[in-house]
């Protein structure tokens, strides 16, 4: 009995501490304004604890709550905390092309942004390209990134070339040396689909297909056979020259054998110089970058540019809140230097930053006109993603062939229409 | 002469069982000596033997996780709510046992019902339900949650252990006019420990590692618990931080291995008893 | 008369209440009527977000069914690998079980050892043997000539079910070879004297003997251990996220991929009512089985 007893007053005692305690913190919290933000790019992390900072001081009447989850599981806890009715004021979606935008829109979930401060001061071009099918804007977008082949400078000098390949002869020529001089020309990372069917894949779908043919592919008047057999040119030859099993090697695996000088290129994005140094200092002088060269006309092989960092904001946000804190983030003395020195990325609101050189590179073709927005696989249905990495693996196996594939995204999508 | 011949043959098998622990216990080991490398270290190096012990990761997974404070959550989650499986489930346990038919028959396949169903597949229902009961990122929430989905195996084991207690023993308390509630309390419930320890450390273990419940129903980092503290950090949709993953596995698993190793005597026997009923 | 049955009945009702009551409200609140939500999710067209979804009937069953190849594959996946699974698991279960009831001094330390992946999460699991597998094995076959180790375990999907198939053993055979010692010990040691009087050997002694006793202890490990192959998910999502390919794609990574990543929340129910019907079939027959034997016995 006395056991008993003690057993049920811990238990009682224990629960009811817990209760007490999540009731208090949920009252402190409803006398404040709140601005509670969910990411999943864990580079941000510690720029925006440092704004955090930095605007709870210039406005002390709004917490700025901040969550990095970079888990697999990112969408699955997206849907728990929507269900649980605690959609983050602002989260950060993987793909923030029209699709699954308006997919968020149209079930109410989040807000236009037409007016936030920040969205009203982007140039015009920048406006129109983030403006949806129903003339609103739903992104508030901090950054863009670019995805091409970061390669490195000392290998390509051993092995005598001399110039960036940017036609798909060249970089042919370019395996051959540095082959020839005993360099492995290709990192894979291909156990992580994504690095092929994300970098590799959807850049090629920019860079082959032409603009008009995702309007007719959505009028099902059009076959990834049109434009398909162009992208496996390039797909061919970085297979043919990647290091052994590339299978086998995940992302992490990728960018440390780069590190270590195993190879001369990888197909990644800028977001992979910071990991790349931090593993080897050395590599800091060595890093370039360039788009991929899928064909042999040159101006079709155009850096692949996306938005990065673009925040969707949820309709039972205080938007009012949300505007000071992105105006607080773009237009305050305090929060432009944050975003300069912790963020340093490409922006639309002309804040300037000290780029490393792979973003320099990425600046230079940019500002050379010899870019491309990503457009096509924004309007693909959801799964595509999984379609293109998974297809990818199985190419690289030898178990798929290109007919088949090609085959099998036609067929993919007339399933996903279906469903 | 045959005495002799059977222990050879026990020395046998038991060096074949050594080489078989041996193997078991590999990828502890190359847990343990790649928690003290760099990131550099534990990619491409992994094989080898650290250079130094080297404890830089242990104290950034200690910082950047908030440890301590991941540690409290996990430890009173863990607790509470196997305290509270303990209660329900014996109780119910034993009922279903005793007053045996075609009702209790049905209640159990009720329960196990829930060894059945996937979790991923009522997960969002499950969330709308919380939300309705205000038990959204609320530890409080957690424990009901996992006393109400743990409980059906532990009812499983206390069932079957219930029939290995004598019915004479209620027959006599009753006699002596204790009621069913109190004979239960006092006479029955402290017979059944060998299996408690069963279900303590089943449960103990399974709600310590769970992943996927905290990390859906817990928003508040303050609030958050060891694995979706310490992996949701390092391992990612796109890198994974290896080295401070690998840390934080071994950090996580030590409570656990310390507790496993004290309960290690009566898991053996706990398991075993209760299975056997089952 | 009537009276005294009544309150009889009465205190009856209230003691199953109070014994029985609390759980059974706890668990019908909050597994049992998702259960009923997810089934009623199922013929819907749901995405997960949007509070407006039409009913479609059998739709989602029979695109499941019919039309999905890649859903139809991962079920045939899982059969494949949860038989293997359920067999090896039990079987090695077993002889270590066997080979650890004797009186050999490093007995506890050696289960110690097997149990011990028990100790950690599934997930985790599955990140350490990656490192396993394209780190560890492969050099270790080289250094030691052992040749054949040394290939892509988790590239190849060939092999990719297998080098499942390996953690999966690792991690439960020390759960099972618990219940299965705990099994052994419990059979009466004059039932084995008496067989081996008779001249029976240790095999024999094994299937006539310990064998038909044991049996229902065995079939409570095997029935979880069926029920957990065919459900498997965090294993294989950590180890090898379905790849390459779709080569290692469970059923369950299918639903999971379906309802929470592809937004067709309803489709993914279906899948998933599927899935539970088919454990639900295949437990029931394991039960009737073992009725049987223990009938015969």
């Amino acid at each position: 009995m006395m056991k008993k007893m003690i057993c049920t007053f811990l238990i009682l005692l224990t629960a009811g501490s817990v209760v007490f305690a999540s009731g208090q913190q949920d009252k402190s919290a409803q006398t404040k304004r709140v601005v509670n933000i969910l990411y999943a790019k864990d580079d941000v992390a510690e720029g925006m604890a440092n704004l955090e900072e930095a605007f709870e001081r210039a406005h002390p009447d709004i917490d700025f709550v901040h969550e990095m989850l970079m888990g697999n599981e990112y969408d699955t806890v997206l849907y728990a905390r929507d269900a649980a009715g605690t959609l983050p004021d602002a989260f950060t979606v993987f793909n923030i092309g029209e699709a699954e935008v308006m997919r968020w829109a149209k079930a109410g979930k989040i807000t236009s942004v037409d007016n936030l401060k920040v969205v009203k001061q982007l140039p015009e071009a920048e406006k129109n390209a983030l403006t949806l099918s129903n003339g609103n804007i739903y992104a508030v977008v901090n950054s863009s990134t670019a995805a091409g082949i970061v390669y490195n400078k000392e290998l390509y000098k051993k092995a005598g070339i001399t110039s960036v390949p940017r036609t798909l002869d060249e970089m042919t020529a370019a395996c051959e040396k540095l082959k020839a001089a005993g360099i492995t020309p290709f990192i894979a990372g291909a156990k992580d689909g994504w690095t092929m069917g994300n970098q590799i894949w959807k850049p090629g779908l920019d860079a082959v297909f032409p603009y008009e043919w995702n309007a007719k592919r959505q009028a099902n008047e059009a076959s990834f056979h049109d434009y398909g057999m162009g992208m496996f040119d390039f797909i061919d030859l970085y297979i043919a020259n990647t290091q052994s099993r590339p299978l086998d090697a995940d992302y992490t695996t990728q960018m440390a054998l780069f590190a270590e000088g195993d190879g001369a290129m990888i197909c990644q994005g800028l977001w992979v110089y910071n990991s790349i140094i931090s593993m080897n200092p050395d590599m800091e002088s060595k890093m370039g970058f360039m788009p991929i060269p899928f064909t042999n006309d040159k101006t079709k092989n155009n850096l692949y540019t996306q938005q990065e960092l673009a925040w969707l904001i949820s309709a039972s946000s205080d938007i009012d809140a949300v505007d000071t804190f992105f105006d607080f983030m773009i237009n305050s003395p305090e929060g432009r230097e944050i975003f300069s020195r912790d963020f340093a990325v490409i922006n639309p609101y002309g804040i300037g930053f000290e780029p490393n050189p792979v973003t320099a590179d990425a600046l230079s073709y940019i500002e050379a006109g010899e870019y491309m927005f990503n457009h096509h696989e924004n309007s693909f249905p959801a799964e595509f993603f999984m379609v293109h990495s998974s297809s990818m693996q199985e190419y690289m196996g030898g178990t798929i062939t290109k007919e088949a594939i090609l085959d099998r995204m036609d067929a993919k999508w007339l399933e996903a229409m279906s469903k | 002469m045959r005495i002799n011949k059977q222990s050879l043959n026990e020395k046998i098998v038991g060096l074949i069982m050594i080489f078989v622990a041996v193997l078991w216990l590999i990828p502890i080991y190359f847990i343990v000596i790649n928690s003290f490398k760099d990131l550099r270290g534990v990619v491409i190096f992994t094989e080898k033997f650290p250079d130094s012990f080297n404890f830089d990761n242990f104290i950034e997974v200690w910082k950047v996780s908030g440890f301590p404070q991941l540690f409290m959550n996990s430890m009173i989650i863990t607790v509470v709510s196997v305290l509270g499986i303990l209660l329900f489930s014996s109780m119910a346990g034993y009922k279903l046992s005793r007053n045996g038919g075609k009702g209790a028959h049905f209640l159990i396949l009720y329960f196990i019902l829930v060894l059945i169903i996937p979790f991923q597949a009522i997960m969002i229902p499950l969330v709308k339900l919380l939300k309705d009961f205000s038990l959204i990122d609320n530890r409080f929430g957690m424990i009901i949650v996992y006393i109400a989905l743990q409980s059906p195996l532990a009812i499983f084991l206390y069932h079957g252990a219930v029939k290995s207690v004598p019915r004479e023993l209620e027959d006599s308390a009753s006699i002596d006019g204790a009621g069913p509630i109190r004979t239960f309390f006092t006479i029955i419930l402290p017979l059944l420990g060998p299996i408690t320890t069963t279900i303590i450390i089943l449960n103990a273990l399974w709600i310590w590692n769970d992943f996927l419940m905290p990390l859906i129903l817990i928003t508040t980092s303050y609030k958050k618990t060891i694995p979706i503290g310490t992996t949701a950090l390092f391992f990612g949709r796109y890198a994974n931080k290896w080295h401070l993953g690998i840390t934080a596995i071994f950090l996580a698993t030590i409570p656990m291995i310390t507790f496993y190793l004290i309960a290690q005597k009566r898991i053996i026997k706990g398991v075993t008893n209760g299975s056997i009923k089952g | 008369m009537k009276i005294i049955l009544n309150s009889k009945k009465t205190k009856e009702t209230a003691l199953w209440l109070f014994f029985v009551g609390p759980i059974f409200i706890l668990f019908t609140m909050f597994f049992f009527v998702p259960i009923i939500s997810g089934i009623v999710y199922s013929f819907t067209d749901w995405d997960a977000i949007n509070s407006d979804f039409n009913f479609v009937g059998l739709k989602n069953y029979i695109f499941a069914l019919s039309i999905d190849t890649d859903f139809v594959a991962s079920l045939g996946r899982t059969f494949y690998l949860a038989f293997f699974n359920v067999v090896l698991t039990n079987v090695l279960a077993m002889l270590f079980a066997s080979a650890l009831v004797s009186n050999f001094k490093h007995n506890n330390k050696i289960r110690t050892a097997i149990f011990l992946p028990n100790v950690i999460s599934m997930v985790i699991c599955g990140f350490i043997w990656q490192v396993m597998f394209t780190k560890i094995i492969g050099k270790f076959g080289v250094a030691t000539g052992l040749g054949f180790l040394d290939r892509s375990w988790l590239g190849d999907p060939d092999t990719v079910l297998f080098s499942i198939l390996l953690v999966s053993l690792w991690y439960g055979v020390g759960y099972v070879m618990t219940i299965d010692i705990a099994a052994l010990q419990s059979v009466n040691e004059s039932l084995i004297e008496a067989a081996s009087l008779e001249g029976a050997n240790g095999w024999q002694t094994f299937w006539k003997v310990k064998l038909p006793v044991i049996l229902p202890t065995v079939m409570v490990g095997v029935f979880m251990n069926v029920s957990g192959s065919l459900k498997m998910f965090d294993l294989v999502f950590s180890l090898t996220g379905g790849g390459p390919g779709r080569a290692s794609e469970l059923a369950m990574l299918n639903v999971y991929r379906e309802a929470y990543q592809f937004n067709n929340y309803g489709l993914g129910s279906a899948k998933a009512v599927i899935l539970s019907v088919i454990i639900i079939a295949i437990t029931i027959f394991q039960f009737r089985i073992t009725a049987k034997n223990e009938v015969e016995m």
